[in-house]
């Protein structure tokens, strides 16, 4: 038995609490929600820490990784649109971001030793999107801008049959994780922090950002906490 | 690299020159790159896409005189707020976790230590670390209070009335300091401009010689709505970007550059932070690890670690006693001999390269000390605590630097006594 399949076993197969509440009761309607690209994709996984720097992207990275050497089929996507971690952490040969046929301004993600993989660090910067692409301009973004391309990235990616797709989320607690939580149904959650009193702080406005919103966070990381 | 995110040459003027009829008048919320709504351009060109005010702008509803007035309150009251404030100075980064924090509270403990008047606003909203580091554990229930006049009081060091700090930590009630700030871009723009217009930074030291702000990571809505509310009130004096040396890090910074560059934020300098970790022997662990495995397997379910400091220490203070004494020769008690190691390499030259790529001043490094880290956890000024170590005599570097670009009128005593018989 692989650690895919106790996970499975694990997570609730009923809608989460949320979307009961907006209204969502069924499978069908989530799928609706989620739209082509997402609709294939079995759990959610959210690695966050609303303090930056403790380690999210080289933990969501490496759990990514690791998930798939464990036999699951695993996508990655590093939300950071201000700083993406992601084409720095991981250097495919092929980082070509192709159109998908699934439908209009749709792509598909990059596939790297099993994992699917992007990044707003990998999209062209002809796609027009701030911040797009390798040595870009900073994405200067307001919220609602920034759940835009949240959004596009998330359902405008043909992501395929996953097991799991992970999402990097970049540090806070504003419009990048409202988007994320609204637009999917996150499946469970894992923290990650360092041992100082700021990270840790920072970290229980997280567990309770998510458990607000009717997320588990199933796991916190202690990263860096001796050298 | 494109010219774009190249920044100009360092800015030599003390404030900020704001762009005619532009960035004066930006409504709330507009994106960076606002063309203002005056302009020709005004609700359709590409620096409007997405704006929320697109729509407005592009049927002129900025343009009547109900909407001019607005503005020009908004203006008045910025200027008003910040008239006692001599320098505004933004501490930007783009990465998370590299140490902006520690920086602006650290530089703020040092300059408030030289005897300036010193405040710290945090417009990190989700995530602010500066109210620990300037109080301690006192931040907790710390509170804003409000002045006769309806204005925020912020919350001054109990053990220095020339350091004070705002943060969104003191609106929230004690009991839910952990509560996370779960807000759109737009709740923030409000409290951000209520920092701005609201703060009274009056005090007993008659205003502030410096104002450091400490930033989130990221080039977003916080970023935007402080500098363009800093633009208006012409208030802004420069920032200082800080940095860690790995790839990773530059490349955002690299981003945050670019931000400083197309909102004409003048950068005086790069720190490089915790490129070297430094502490004194006494503070090292050693540790054996062996082989319990009868084969030649290493993994790590076969491999048993030993503490074995004490034995090394005892070692090193018998065949090494001079790393143990300091230069008068007793005990070592003063900390004086520093060990360090390399914890993040250098990438393509580091930052040092990057800042002459840039053409922007190298501020040198900050070693990361773990007594560092104590002292912002007790929001202690770390060049008291440890005035001889290499990461106190960096921030005073770097506060030398401040001083010597953005100088603050001294009174003299003439100024002082006419003040007296006033009052």
């Amino acid at each position: 038995m692989s650690l895919l399949d106790v996970n499975v076993n694990v997570i609730p197969q009923q809608p989460t609490p949320w979307i009961v509440q907006t209204g969502q009761q069924s499978q069908e309607d989530v799928t609706s929600k989620l739209g082509p690209g997402l609709s294939n994709v079995s759990h959610f996984l959210a690695v966050y820490s609303c303090k930056g720097g403790v380690g999210k992207s080289t933990v969501a990275c490496n759990l990514a990784y690791e998930l798939a050497r464990l036999g699951g089929r695993v996508g990655l996507l590093d939300l950071d649109i201000y700083g993406p971690s992601l084409p720095v952490l991981v250097q495919p040969d092929d980082v070509a971001v192709r159109t998908s046929s699934l439908g209009s301004n749709m792509v598909c993600p990059i596939e790297h030793k099993g994992v699917k993989l992007l990044s707003l660090g990998f999209v062209s910067p002809n796609s027009g999107i701030p911040g797009s692409g390798k040595d870009s301009d900073a994405a200067i973004l307001r919220g609602p801008m920034a759940g835009k391309v949240v959004t596009q990235l998330l359902k405008g990616t043909e992501w395929g049959d996953l097991d799991v797709l992970i999402l990097d989320l970049p540090p806070g607690t504003g419009d990048v994780q409202l988007t994320v939580c609204q637009e999917t149904n996150l499946s469970f959650a894992v923290g990650v922090t360092t041992p100082s009193k700021l990270a840790i702080a920072d970290a229980r406005k997280g567990i309770s950002m998510f458990n607000n919103m009717g997320i588990e966070t199933v796991a916190m990381v202690e990263n860096m906490s001796y050298f | 690299m494109s010219s774009s995110s190249t920044p100009k040459e360092e800015d030599t003027t003390t404030k900020n020159e704001s762009k005619e009829g532009t960035d004066t008048d930006t409504p709330d919320n507009a994106n960076a790159e606002c063309v203002g709504p005056d302009a020709a351009g005004a609700g359709k060109a590409s620096a409007c896409d997405g704006c929320p005010n697109q729509k407005a702008c592009g049927s002129g509803a900025f343009n009547n005189p109900e909407a001019k007035a607005k503005a020009l309150e908004e203006k008045t009251k910025l200027k008003t707020s910040l008239e006692n404030v001599s320098h505004t100075i933004l501490v930007l980064s783009g990465k998370g976790g590299v140490g902006k924090s520690t920086v602006s509270c650290q530089i703020a403990h040092t300059l408030a230590s030289m005897g300036y008047a010193v405040g710290l606003l945090d417009v990190d909203l989700c995530g602010p670390s500066a109210p620990r580091m300037i109080l301690g554990d006192g931040y907790l229930t710390a509170q804003i209070a409000q002045s006769a006049s309806g204005g925020w009081i912020p919350v001054y060091n109990p053990n220095k009335p020339n350091l004070c700090c705002v943060s969104i930590s003191f609106l929230l009630p004690d009991e839910n300091r952990d509560q996370a700030v779960v807000w759109r871009g737009p709740r923030k723009n409000g409290l951000i401009q209520q920092f701005l217009t609201q703060v009274d930074w009056t005090g007993e030291t008659d205003g502030l010689d410096y104002l450091i702000i400490d930033t989130p990571p990221g080039t977003s809505d916080e970023h935007i709505s402080t500098v363009q509310y800093l633009q208006k009130a012409n208030a802004v004096s420069g920032a200082i970007l800080v940095t860690t040396p790995e790839e990773v890090c530059m490349a955002d910074v690299r981003k945050e550059l670019n931000f400083c560059s197309k909102t004409n934020v003048p950068v005086m300098g790069i720190i490089e932070n915790m490129g070297t970790y430094t502490t004194t022997i006494d503070k090292l662990t050693f540790t054996t690890t062996t082989s319990t495995s009868t084969t030649n397997n290493n993994d790590d379910d076969n491999q048993k670690e030993e503490d074995c400091t004490q034995k090394v220490l005892d070692t090193l203070r018998k065949h090494c006693p001079e790393l143990f004494t300091n230069n008068n020769g007793g005990e070592m008690n003063d900390n004086n001999i520093s060990v360090s190691s390399t914890l993040y390499p250098a990438s393509g030259g580091g930052p040092k390269a990057m800042a002459t790529q840039y053409n922007l001043p190298y501020w040198g490094l900050l070693p990361m000390d773990p007594d560092l880290l104590q002292a912002c956890e007790h929001g202690q000024a770390f060049v008291e605590e440890r005035p001889n170590s290499l990461a106190a005599k960096a921030l005073n570097d770097y506060c030398q630097k401040i001083i010597t670009k953005f100088p603050v009128e001294e009174m003299d005593d003439n100024d002082q006594d006419n003040e007296q018989a006033a009052s």
